[in-house]
């Protein structure tokens, strides 16, 4: 294409417009805006599972669509977070990512504090309440629908976990998704040297990644029912970059020696290098849907292993340098039965049984083996394994008491079983279990009971308020309610007020955690807890454009985290050890106009976590952060062009309040961005392409890298903290074949 | 687990199995909630042409619906509808009609000036047969779902990603002689 039609074809629409909004408007542009608000109303489920209006709905809620995700470029639920969401936050320490909203994320958390749904279904599971957002989440792209960011305390509806909010994901129906779908995805990344230096683009030094993805989608008849089905199976594999860390001396193991890291470090005691071999992912994922009438079965099975390319103090407190041995698989199997009838004009059932099954284990090789778990005469593995079984039934009624959906009331119940065991092994390196230790196991019957009415006495006024009584053998009984109105005082405004509170019983993994003990003891640990107060407003303009601006409040109490017990021996235990004081706003502005598309948000969070030791920052979480983005949609067969950036503002780095590091570790500002061109394959029916680059200002990330994770403050000339690097720069391209059936 | 657990557990997994076996109406809904649909309804009558003058002085609206789920959903499309101060413009009249076979359908919207003819739940295997009846007549036909607009309605409505879209058939569109404004036809999906 010539440059000069290029501009021809981007000016005239422009010109167009300028003239269309300068020119007076017929009688139906009015009309037209106003349809064209409407078509732009989020319809959402996850904050009062009933569909409703998000600008009606009891909660700030952001929504990711499936055209958005493609068109900009995005790869996984944490992307879609940083790029399209509003409030949420994601952190990459090159392992699974973090997250955290508006001002409080908790790292180490495994993402405990955030709940993850797929189409009604927890994936967070009860040994240590994990839940991933990057690959690991192993759910296909192509499958999402749409993800409801629900923000705030939402442990109303559902439970413990519910603490930063709701991650709702819809996946697609069969409708929308019929065929079959094959995905071929690849992306590459420079090698990179200290301070996020592109070293090496030479084709043998890139870091690559691939996703493989078959899917089936079609709708027919069953049993005399309308039944469809829709699947995908995929494998997503990724290795490197390669970084170079810096090196780190004088490291000596307990028994006071030169520790040794394996025959990729440089010497004796002396940790860092160039990591080749110990940054990779593999995610097989095998993900189906069957609904014959009212009958709905979802089953899931993945399996997500990774390698973190350097010691840290969140998963990897001791392994060989550049060792790939060293890795965590988890592996899930998940099966959803859910069956909704109708039972009158006022009351409908909902039955829903799941099952899960989840497995995690962690193998970390030493080649000193002082640095094992238990004491080894040879090279080991030092190897946590956690596993969590659970099933259960809830049953949903609901009653709609004028017909209309003006006053509806839900009630609702949840039980289930769950069993979960851990121990920590140590393995030799011929694979022989040496010993095991701090190994238990306990079956519990958690049970809930709950209640939501909701009225609106008029079209402009929405009312909701609902509790939740959560009785779990580790966190006692527990009343988590939930008050919020939404009105319509003027024309396309609304005002929302929300109060509402979430808990967190304390995981198997922190009640548990007894390193001493060769058997589990289970400390007394109290639930944390979070009270939210939060107000906004939310203006639609101009036909599809819309503005909102919130403030919120949150008050966290028995905040669980790892504590010293005694310092003469260095006891660590899991306590109540704190509360977080924490405010903030939010903003949000998206809208469309003919081929343009655009949005952009804001976040600004204060939080301060207070304890017997004092009052002080979070680490990790970014105390503002944002992102923005537009594309623009060519005429005809060319492609949509999109670009979109997000940000994070400096955070302290994880070990900035306890590794006593002359200078406070800190990331620096980051801004990421990402440019997409995509389309349909001209003159290939059913191929449509998408190509990507996408650059990161940053070098470091908020984690503290390699073995000196915290240093004596006696000692005067102490080294700064060494960050984690970022892998600043990537392009990849996805060609997805759909072939109708 | 003790006992008293194990009891509750069992209770709670017999109801939720008697739930589920008894033999009632089907859990379909729409997708799109039904007070959106008919503010999405009193827009779409605007961009259509020929409404104004084919209702007269009043929009008479007919909601055709089966049993079940197919009549909850058709009361609630006529609570939603007689909440809307007007149709385009148009003071409203709302009639139900129970489905029974397309000339019925035909003889009611023959009967007197008719402006929209609306489509609960469950009629999606009867819309070939309804656009047949109506071809030639002149009134908006809008399904409770776009599948009803792929069958054989002139206009449907889907949630798609999260949002409503609106389906339109031209094809029936034109057999019904609706005439729709092109800023209607830029916002919506042709089936």
């Amino acid at each position: 294409m010539h440059s000069s039609n290029l501009i021809g074809k981007i000016a005239w629409p422009l010109g167009a417009c300028a003239i269309l909004v300068l020119s007076p408007k017929p009688a139906h542009a009015d009309d037209a805006s106003e349809l064209a608000g409407l078509l732009s109303e989020n319809v959402v489920s996850g904050a009062s599972k009933s569909a409703e209006l998000a600008s009606d709905a009891p909660a700030t809620t952001s929504v990711l669509t499936a055209a958005d995700m493609r068109r900009y470029g995005i790869r996984s639920l944490a992307e879609a977070i940083d790029f399209l969401g509003m409030g949420v936050v994601t952190q990459d320490p090159l392992h699974s990512v973090e997250v955290g909203s508006r001002g409080v994320l908790l790292t180490g958390d495994y993402g405990d504090h955030l709940l993850v749904v797929v189409d009604g279904h927890v994936l967070n599971e009860p040994w240590n309440g994990t839940a991933y957002y990057e690959q690991g989440l192993a759910v296909p792209l192509e499958l999402i629908d749409h993800v409801e960011l629900v923000l705030g305390p939402g442990s109303v509806l559902y439970g413990g976990n519910a603490m930063l909010g709701v991650i709702n994901i819809v996946t697609k129906k069969a409708s929308a998704q019929s065929g079959l779908t094959v995905v071929a995805e690849g992306s590459v990344s420079p090698q990179q040297g200290h301070d996020g230096a592109f070293t090496s683009f030479a084709p043998s030094d890139l870091g690559n990644a691939y996703r493989l993805g078959l899917g089936f989608g079609k709708r027919f008849r069953l049993f005399g029912e309308d039944a469809s089905f829709v699947a995908q199976a995929e494998l997503y594999r990724q290795n490197g970059p390669s970084f170079e860390f810096p090196l780190q001396e004088g490291n000596v193991n307990t028994a006071g020696s030169p520790t040794n890291f394996g025959p990729r470090a440089p010497a004796l005691g002396v940790w860092g290098g160039r990591v080749h071999d110990q940054y990779y992912t593999t995610v097989p994922t095998a993900w189906g849907t069957l609904t014959v009438g009212d009958l709905t079965i979802q089953a899931r099975a993945s399996r997500y292993r990774r390698a973190t390319p350097y010691v840290n103090y969140f998963n990897q407190l001791a392994s060989d340098f550049d060792e790939p041995r060293s890795r965590e698989t988890d592996q899930w199997l998940s099966l959803d039965i859910r069956y909704q009838k109708h039972l009158s004009d006022r009351f409908s059932l909902t039955a829903h049984g799941y099952g899960d099954d989840y497995r995690y284990e962690e193998r970390l090789y030493n080649s000193d083996a002082v640095q094992c778990a238990d004491a080894a005469p040879e090279p080991c593995f030092t190897v946590p394994i956690g596993r969590s079984r659970w099933f259960g039934a809830e049953l949903q009624a609901n009653i709609d008491w004028l017909k209309n959906d003006a006053l509806t009331t839900l009630i609702g119940t949840d039980v289930r079983v769950r069993h979960i065991a851990a121990r920590i092994d140590t393995d030799l390196g011929s694979g022989q279990t040496l010993s095991s230790f701090s190994s238990g196991s306990v079956t519990e019957v958690p049970w809930a009971v709950y209640a939501q009415q909701r009225y609106s006495p008029t079209r402009s006024v929405h009312l909701n308020a609902g509790a939740r009584l959560d009785s779990d053998p580790r966190g006692g009984k527990h009343v988590s309610p939930r008050a919020a109105f939404a009105v319509d005082p003027w024309r396309n405004g609304v005002i929302k007020g929300i109060y509402a509170e979430a808990f967190r019983p304390p995981s198997f993994y922190e009640s548990a955690f007894h390193p001493s003990d060769d058997t589990i003891v289970f400390s007394s640990l109290r639930p944390e807890t979070v009270r939210g107060l939060e107000a906004s407003v939310e203006q639609q303009f101009l036909g599809a454009q819309r503005l909102l601006f919130g403030v919120y409040r949150t008050w966290w109490d028995d905040m669980i985290s790892l504590t010293v017990t005694d310092p003469s021996t260095f006891a660590l235990a899991y306590r109540n050890a704190s509360t977080i004081s924490n405010f903030g706003f939010n903003t949000r502005f998206e809208g469309n106009a003919g081929p343009w598309a655009y949005g952009a948000s804001l976040t600004g969070g204060y939080a301060r976590r207070t304890s017997a030791d004092g009052s002080v920052k979070l680490p990790v979480a970014p105390q503002m952060f944002g992102n923005a983005r537009f594309s623009y949609d060519l005429p005809g067969d060319w492609p949509t062009l999109a670009l979109a950036s997000s940000f994070v503002s400096a955070r302290l780095a994880d070990r900035a309040n306890d590794g006593n590091f002359p200078v406070t570790p800190t990331a620096p500002f980051s801004l990421t961005l990402r440019a997409t061109i995509s389309g349909e394959m001209p003159g290939v029916t059913g191929v449509s392409y998408r190509v990507s680059g996408n650059y990161i200002s940053a070098s470091h990330s908020p984690y503290v890298a390699g073995p000196i994770q915290s240093e004596d403050p006696t000692v005067a000339d102490r080294p700064p903290a060494a960050l984690a690097p970022v892998n600043r720069l990537s392009a990849f391209a996805t060609l997805t074949y759909n072939l109708p059936l | 687990m003790n006992r008293m657990q194990r009891r509750a557990l069992l209770q709670a997994f017999s109801v939720a199995f008697v739930a589920a076996a008894s033999p009632h109406a089907r859990a379909n809904d729409v997708s799109v909630p039904v007070g959106l649909q008919s503010a999405l309804i009193g827009k779409v009558a605007t961009f259509e042409r020929t409404f104004r003058a084919r209702s007269g002085s009043t929009a008479r609206v007919i909601i055709v619906h089966k049993r079940g789920d197919s009549a909850r959903v058709a009361k609630q499309m006529a609570q939603a509808l007689n909440e809307l101060p007007d149709i385009a413009g148009v003071p409203k009249s709302i009639e139900m009609l129970e489905w029974t076979n397309p000339a019925a359908l035909t003889s009611a919207v023959a009967a007197r000036p008719t402006g929209l003819v609306y489509f609960s739940l469950d009629l999606e295997a009867e819309a070939p047969a309804i656009a047949a009846a109506l071809a030639g007549t002149n009134v908006l036909t809008v399904g409770a779902t776009g599948a009803m607009a792929t069958s054989g309605a002139s206009v449907g409505f889907e949630l798609e990603e999260g949002r409503p879209k609106i389906y339109v058939n031209l094809r029936v569109s034109k057999a019904q002689n609706l005439d729709f404004r092109a800023e209607l036809l830029r916002l919506v999906k042709l089936v």
